[in-house]
């Protein structure tokens, strides 16, 4: 058991990680296995996280993994060292930097969900965001991963901006920088006006309505497999966040942002999924998709007041199973193309990526006995103890409308006729919205074997985790 | 006991998934040998079960206790009957699929899933349970109808899935609202504590999770207005599909109505008790009428199904013991006789590539054993006595007479009545173009029914002249549990 801050190694397994990556020419390590020695980093950073001994309450109290944060941290690593798994063996060329830069995303991620104080939630926040935007422009020589990239670097800087104002505002307001205890309500307007705009921080970097116009764009312009971390890791961190915020300042948050939680929550979900249906890239999809569960996850923030730390649990798993599928979603189908109909005679070509596309698409329906299925099971249960008992209602119907594109990958991949022989598999086509099937040739698919565990683990992961999740509350719970 | 029930077609499902390309076809033995196990664990069940003696075959195991989820299962008067269907149609069903040759792993793993979806609908005792159950159904026979259906398949799959689905989310936030209520996901107790305390759980918020439970059930059943599904996805869905659909999953809402909404929110159906009967009514003669203007038998079938389900929820909706025995008579002999006619129909449609009734043509000539289980078939769908039809039907009429005196809509009974004439006139009509007349063209020259069409046909048979025979026979389990139910919403026997 660790303890103290000893409970700061698994960090420094992670950097330990970068640093190999990073000077991997020098340690005469290929990218390959560089990639390979990261997953081994965070995995082994994983276990850390097992082995630590939660809340306690470091630095002056200004960071403290609670029992959920350990969770999160164990399930981002996981996620991360998977990732790595799979690029080891899929991508070509040159991924020692992608590797270095997925394990500092991921260590200012596991930083951001104990950060108990302002300044350090911005470092963190921002050690989360940077290596993201360089994952989405990877290649420099392909423009649109290059425009994808400024994108979300454009909006994301000028977000964080306002929130470092906001962050001053609340300072001049409450006096403190301490989120616990940042009572803001002596500032009048002021205050308020500061958390209104340290929220809009978080929500762009969750793709909350009406801060979510970058996640779209940005993700279908870039590499699938860069996509596949920036879409989980940093958003999971970043979701939490939304999660953690109110939590910690439950005392004395003022209730017009609860007001602010429930609209935003509610815009989020019915624009993301109806602006869905009319997509045809995998990645616009998925984009949508995370701005429709952002609004799932804000019903059961509204209710923080009334569930109490249930809200905390319940909102936790349902970020882990969420991005988990998405994870495994955007990775099995990076290899096929860009759009849905590249999925056609998915099942005749690699039969078991088919069904574990089945699976992953239904647990984001939220069909049980999958862990989607659970994270809303939960996340419901929160949000119908407060008033909010409408928002729940839009949450359903909103789900009803996103199963339909859930549903178009799996009639894709079992359904539709391949149009021809390669037709979907050369790239020259473009898709209606300008959307091109180009860099399949990045993939490399010689070897099999990590990247073949990736997908089948995440998929084992999401079957087993929901029925089993009891035990992940326990754990949480064990903590306190 | 009933967990091998469940569980058993999993296996199968498993083994099918994991058999090599080179043995594909080994998969319908897997099929057959898993769904006869179960048929015959089902005969056992019936034999060790008590008549009156509530719930058995209890099996309770702490599955999340943080919310207090168990995985609980057993059976009572209510349940077992539907159960021991499923199991009959399930090994039935997998006879009748013996020619399909088109991915047969596939299709026979998704036909064993569906099968486990369905017989732990009727036995989870725990609303999670249950609804993951309910929601399990969905998948397999999405995969089922988009595979193996016919021309319009994609859109009748996407349309059952969206539909349904639409229902059950509403289900899933009235069981999470009745839990935050209550504490627990318990049916049975919730049942029962809504007996012994009456004021259990406020009216205005039973209203709501009611009518949230309602329109999960009416969809499924389905109900008018919410029916449209149905003869899309009966029409698009392969033989199989088509009979566990009609026969065990419209049964499902109907299950649901008396096994959870009823005992457990009695003053909410009560407030409803008008609206389900009117809704009841409509289903019946406007499916009744609708099934006149078909051109396709099954979708005649199809639309006789949504009216013959209206006597189920007519008698559901009159409340009393007669009326929840009328519902289980009429779930039970529908699922039989609905059943045969999908087999048959589909049989008909192996041989000659069509189901239009204009094409169709005497058929009695060239098939004589086909028309004459046909007619039979027939009879029993319109509820002639000695056969299980007419135990359904006029239990429900005799339940609405007396059941609706106290809402003052005695007169609806009349029109359910005239729904019975409907049902009559259209089936003879069917008859009448189809069976009988000079053989046309394509009905020329087509061999009368094998060996195994008979033994699919036949036992569904048997146990329509059984039960129409002998109410008893159904009726001794039902009704002591229908006692049990009507005590608890207060309208006694």
């Amino acid at each position: 058991m660790l303890s103290g801050y000893w409970t700061l190694i698994p960090y420094a397994i992670l950097f330990f990680g970068v640093l190999i990556a990073l000077f991997a020419d020098w340690a005469g390590l290929s990218s390959r296995l560089a990639a390979l020695f990261g997953a081994a980093c965070a995995l082994v950073a994983g276990l850390g996280f097992t082995l630590s001994e939660a809340s306690q309450l470091l630095f002056g109290g200004r960071f403290m993994l609670s029992v959920s944060g350990r969770l999160v941290s164990v399930g981002l690593c996981i996620i991360t060292a998977l990732w790595l798994m799979w690029i080891a063996d899929r991508v070509k060329g040159r991924t020692r930097e992608a590797t270095a830069l997925a394990l500092l995303s991921v260590m200012g991620a596991c930083m951001l969900v104990g950060a108990r104080e302002f300044i350090t939630l911005l470092v963190a926040l921002e050690l989360t965001a940077m290596p993201s935007y360089v994952l989405l422009g990877y290649w420099a020589h392909r423009r649109r991963s290059l425009e994808s990239a400024m994108k979300y670097f454009l909006f994301s800087v000028l977000t964080t901006l306002v929130m470092t104002y906001g962050v001053s505002l609340v300072y001049a307001a409450s006096g403190t920088t301490m989120i616990v205890g940042a009572d803001v309500s002596g500032g009048g307007l002021i205050g308020l006006i500061g958390l209104v705009m340290l929220m809009v921080g978080i929500f762009a970097k969750v793709s909350a309505v009406p801060f979510h116009f970058w996640a779209p764009d940005a993700y279908a312009g870039a590499s699938a497999w860069g996509v596949a971390f920036v879409a989980t890791v940093p958003k999971a961190a970043a979701m939490v966040t939304l999660l953690r915020l109110p939590a910690l300042m439950a005392d004395t948050l003022p209730e017009s942002l609860i007001t602010v939680f429930v609209i935003i929550g509610i815009m989020s979900m019915v624009v993301g999924s109806f602006a869905a249906l009319t997509q045809d890239t995998i990645r616009r999809i998925m984009a949508y998709s995370g701005v429709v569960n952002v609004g799932f996850l804000l019903t059961g923030i509204a209710a923080l007041q009334t569930a109490g730390s249930f809200a905390i649990f319940a909102g936790v798993l349902f970020i882990l199973f969420y991005v988990l599928a998405v994870f495994g979603v955007l990775l099995v189908t990076a290899t096929e193309g860009d759009r849905v109909s590249d999925l056609a005679g998915l099942s005749e070509r690699r039969p078991v990526a088919a069904w574990i596309l089945v699976l992953l698409s239904l647990s984001l329906i939220g069909v049980p006995p999958l862990a989607g299925f659970f994270g809303k099971l939960y996340i419901f249960t929160s949000a119908l103890t407060s008033s909010y008992v409408y928002m729940v209602v839009i949450a359903v119907l909103c789900s009803v409308v996103s199963a339909f594109y859930y549903l178009r990958f799996m009639k894709a991949a079992f359904f539709d006729a391949v149009p021809s022989k390669d037709g979907a598999r050369t790239g020259e086509e473009i898709a209606g919205n300008g959307a091109v099937s180009e860099g399949l040739d990045e993939y490399d698919t010689k070897h099999r074997l990590f990247a073949r565990t990736a997908l089948v683990v995440a998929t084992t992961l999401i079957v087993v985790l929901g029925p089993l999740s009891g035990y992940l509350i326990d754990w949480m719970m064990a903590g306190i | 006991m009933l967990t091998l029930i469940m569980f058993l077609p999993l296996v199968g499902v498993l083994l099918c998934a994991l058999l090599p390309k080179r043995f594909e076809g080994a998969a319908k033995y897997i099929a057959l040998f898993t769904t006869a196990a179960n048929a015959s664990l089902a005969a056992f069940l019936v034999g060790g079960f008590t008549r009156g003696g509530g719930m058995q075959f209890e099996t309770v195991i702490d599955w999340i206790p943080q919310i207090g989820m168990q995985y609980h299962v057993g059976v009572d008067g209510i349940s077992m009957p539907i159960l021991v269907l499923s199991c009959v149609l399930a090994f039935l069903a997998v006879i009748a699929s013996w020619k399909i040759d088109e991915k047969p792993k596939f299709y026979f793993a998704m036909l064993l899933l569906l099968a486990t979806g369905m017989n732990g609908v009727f036995t989870a005792l725990d609303f999670v349970l249950f609804y993951v159950f309910w929601e399990i159904v969905l998948v397999p026979m999405y995969f089922i109808i988009n595979q193996w259906g016919g021309e319009r398949r994609q859109y009748a799959a996407v349309k059952f899935f969206l539909y349904t689905f639409f229902g059950s989310v509403f289900m899933l936030v009235g069981i999470i609202a009745l839990y935050l209520q209550t504490g627990t996901f318990n049916m049975v107790e919730l049942a029962n504590g809504a007996a012994a305390l009456p004021a259990f759980v406020p009216f205005g918020f039973q209203w709501w999770v009611f009518a949230a439970f309602l329109l999960g059930f009416a969809i499924k059943v389905p109900m008018w207005p919410f029916h449209t599904w149905l003869p899309d996805a009966h029409v698009e869905a392969p033989t199989a599909a088509s009979v566990l659909l009609a026969g065990i999953m419209l049964k499902m809402g109907t299950y649901g109505l008396i096994r959870i909404a009823l005992p457990i929110l009695p003053e909410a159906f009560l407030w409803f008790q008008p609206l389900i009967a009117v809704l009841a009514v409509i289903s019946i003669i406007y499916g009744a009428i609708v099934a006149f203007a078909q051109t396709d038998v099954k979708k005649l079938v199809a639309y006789s199904s949504v009216s013959h389900m209206g006597f189920a929820m007519l008698g559901i909706a009159a409340g009393t013991a007669t009326g929840i025995n009328a519902a289980m008579a009429v779930n039970i002999s529908h699922g039989l006789t609905t059943g045969m006619l999908f087999f048959l129909v589909g049989m008909i449609y192996e041989r000659t590539h069509t189901r239009k009734i204009k094409d169709l043509r005497g058929v009695a000539a060239q098939m004589p054993i086909y028309a004459g289980l046909f007619v039979f078939a027939s009879f029993a769908s319109m509820g002639l006595p000695m056969l299980s039809g007419f135990m359904g039907e006029f239990l429900a009429l005799v339940a609405a007479w007396q059941g609706f005196a106290a809402i003052n809509m005695q007169y609806l009974t009349v029109f359910a009545a005239i729904g019975i004439l409907l049902g009559g006139a259209y089936m003879l009509w069917l008859l009448q173009r189809v069976i009988f007349g000079e053989p046309s063209e394509v009905v020329e020259g087509q061999k009368d029914l094998n060996f195994r069409e008979i033994f699919v046909l036949v036992p569904l048979a048997v146990f329509v002249v059984a039960f129409g025979v002998r109410w008893s026979l159904l009726l001794d389990y039902v009704d002591p549990a229908a006692k049990a139910i009507a005590r608890a919403i207060g309208l006694g026997a």
